[in-house]
């Protein structure tokens, strides 16, 4: 579904990524692991299009990244990106304007799960509620394809459970892509179906979740030890 | 529910689906909850809780008929068979684990009559 | 799957000139006390004929402060990083940019219209209406509304122009992550000199060509072909802007 083939970005001196090929299939909720710094979040801005490739290419359902591909994806990134000035309702009447797939019904449900009022303003409430707000109005979407940039990072722990529970609770399997970075792997590795570990640009180890901890009768954690080890990791 | 992350989750929610039938919460014929219901109680992403329900459907534990949802096979002896599945597991690490210590198979045997009866006294 | 552009612009447009709250309140602010103060000092004193000064300076600083806020109305999507929010939207860079021409026309309109208007009142108030009988008289004695239009559409036309190359610097300023504001700066004055110089050109290719404007009026051939111009050159730097945007901008 999406295929990086040989992308190589570089940003100055630095390489982010380095001839990297990744086949990543439709319908499963996919890790892209790795530590700070891997090449993981340009990795996700690039299925967007905020960055482009210096060589190879890229491609979504055989298309390049552009505004039409756009349509179908739901980006959230790390960063508090919404218009601080919003109410929690505008930002969602903001985004609705854009999409065909704002599903309604969901928003409402999803107001009240993850415990925000449309009144509030978004730079006034916490960084846990701005979070959520930010998953709010992905997820109020029927997007075939979502990435998630580190979406617990600073995040209090039952937060957290809220958010994870909020990712599968309407998950299409089959039918959605879900993108997740994230280099805290705990919360995440319970909902993924595929990994790629990324080391220095490059693919380190990827596969199928559940053969992996078959294989090697740990969880991705020590998996991800064992991948990183040759190096200083910052964990 | 908490699930072991180093051994694969399909596995565990199989393993739940029987202790659920050995602890009496299930039985034979019984339709157990949809993909999606059980996915949203066990907070788990629904795609391996497909491959939970695609395994016991081949090692015939469950039977999905169209329409209808999935069930529990009709199977006589199914308590028994996971009751003693179970127990021969547990039995396998257990007896290795205690060789390991130096007891004897008859030993063995002693030790789990006399620890039988200290927790039949502790129990009362 | 796809949303009109027109309902997308109009979502865009909406947010850009809420996002501008601040400082429209501070311009509104600003013409009305500003108004009321020279009022107040020509009242109590002042030379009545400090008006049409004091108001012209007011209205040349709305048209700074308006022309300022066009290079923040870009840069600030970067500081509050919602440019992610924006580049990550299915939508191109013309209706982005049209949009925030249109946030910018209608302060223009708004503010520079109530400038205006404060102004002329002013004016009126302290100059006597007498003042203004004589200036119709004279206008229509020397068939001065003609000019006064075309005057009004090169002003803006022209301000138009400035706008878009105003936002073509500011993207190109976006390019590069040291010295942008610099970059940006430099741009925007190089793109008006060259453009200064596009237009001496043509001046000089009509006084070559012996089309020439008499003393008082503009030539309906020189006004088209400067009106024509600055269109072209409008919509190229728009152009220009939208594809830096599309193509070339990364986050």
């Amino acid at each position: 579904m999406i295929e990086f083939k040989n992308v190589t970005k570089t940003f100055g001196k630095t390489t982010a990524l380095d001839h990297i090929c990744l086949s990543i299939p439709k319908g499963k909720i996919i890790g892209i692991l790795g530590p700070n710094g891997s090449g993981k979040s340009t990795l996700l801005k690039m299925v967007v299009g905020l960055n482009k490739a210096n060589s190879g290419s890229l491609s979504i359902d055989g298309k390049n990244p552009s505004q039409e591909t756009r349509n179908s994806i739901s980006y959230l990134p790390e960063i508090d990106y919404l218009y601080s000035w919003m109410t929690i309702q505008q930002a969602a009447d903001f985004v609705k304007s854009f999409y065909r797939d704002w599903d309604e019904a969901k928003y409402k449900e999803l107001l009240s799960f993850l415990e925000l009022k449309p009144s509030m303003v978004i730079k006034k409430i916490s960084k846990g509620m701005r979070a959520k707000a930010k998953l709010l109005l992905s997820f109020s979407r029927n997007a075939d394809l979502i990435l998630l940039d580190e979406p617990l990072s600073g995040i209090d722990i039952l937060t957290r459970d809220r958010i994870i529970e909020t990712i599968i609770k309407d998950y299409r399997a089959g039918d959605q892509t879900i993108l997740i970075t994230t280099h805290e792997i705990r919360e995440i590795e319970g909902i993924l179906d595929e990994v790629f570990f990324i080391r220095n640009g490059k693919v380190a180890l990827n596969g199928d979740v559940e053969t992996l901890r078959e294989e090697h009768g740990a969880s991705l954690i020590e998996i991800m030890k064992e991948v990183y080890s040759n190096e200083n990791s910052q964990w | 529910m908490n699930f072991d992350h180093t051994k694969p989750i399909y596995l565990q929610i199989i393993d739940y689906i029987k202790k659920q039938i050995i602890g009496g919460e299930l039985t034979i014929g019984d339709k157990i909850p949809s993909q999606r219901e059980l996915a949203q109680q066990l907070k788990v992403n629904p795609n391996t809780v497909q491959r939970a329900y695609r395994e016991m459907e081949a090692m015939e534990l469950t039977e999905t008929i169209r329409g209808q949802g999935t069930f529990i096979v009709e199977k006589k002896q199914l308590l028994e068979e996971l009751q003693l599945e179970m127990a021969e597991a547990l039995l396998k690490n257990f007896i290795l684990e205690i060789r390991s210590l130096g007891y004897d198979d008859k030993e063995i045997i002693k030790l789990v009559e006399k620890y039988q009866q200290k927790l039949g006294e502790e129990l009362s | 799957m796809k949303i009109a552009n027109g309902s997308m612009l109009s979502t865009l447009y909406k947010k850009d000139i809420m996002s501008m709250k601040l400082e429209n309140i501070i311009m509104l602010v600003g013409i009305l006390l500003g108004h009321l103060y020279f009022a107040y000092k020509a009242s109590t004193g002042w030379h009545p004929g400090t008006i049409p000064f004091t108001s012209s300076t007011i209205f040349s600083i709305v048209l700074f402060v308006i022309l300022l806020g066009t290079f923040s109305s870009i840069r600030r999507e970067w500081n509050n990083n919602t440019i992610y929010l924006i580049m990550s939207l299915p939508v191109g860079g013309k209706t982005i940019f049209l949009s925030k021409l249109l946030t910018i026309l209608t302060q223009l309109v708004v503010f520079g219209g109530l400038s205006v208007l404060l102004g002329i009142l002013s004016s009126l108030h302290f100059l006597g209406s007498d003042l203004l009988v004589e200036g119709l008289g004279f206008i229509s004695k020397y068939q001065l509304i003609q000019e006064l239009l075309k005057f009004v559409t090169l002003l803006f036309i022209g301000v138009i122009q400035i706008i878009f190359v105003a936002f073509f610097s500011s993207i190109v300023g976006s390019l590069f992550k040291r010295f942008s504001g610099f970059i940006t700066f430099a741009i925007f004055v190089i793109s008006n000199v060259i453009i200064g110089r596009i237009y001496t050109e043509m001046l000089k290719l009509f006084m070559h060509l012996h089309i020439e404007s008499t003393r008082q009026s503009i030539s309906s051939e020189f006004f088209l072909a400067q009106v024509g111009l600055m269109l072209v050159i409008s919509i190229i730097f728009f152009f220009l802007t939208s594809a830096v945007y599309d193509k070339k901008v990364e986050l």
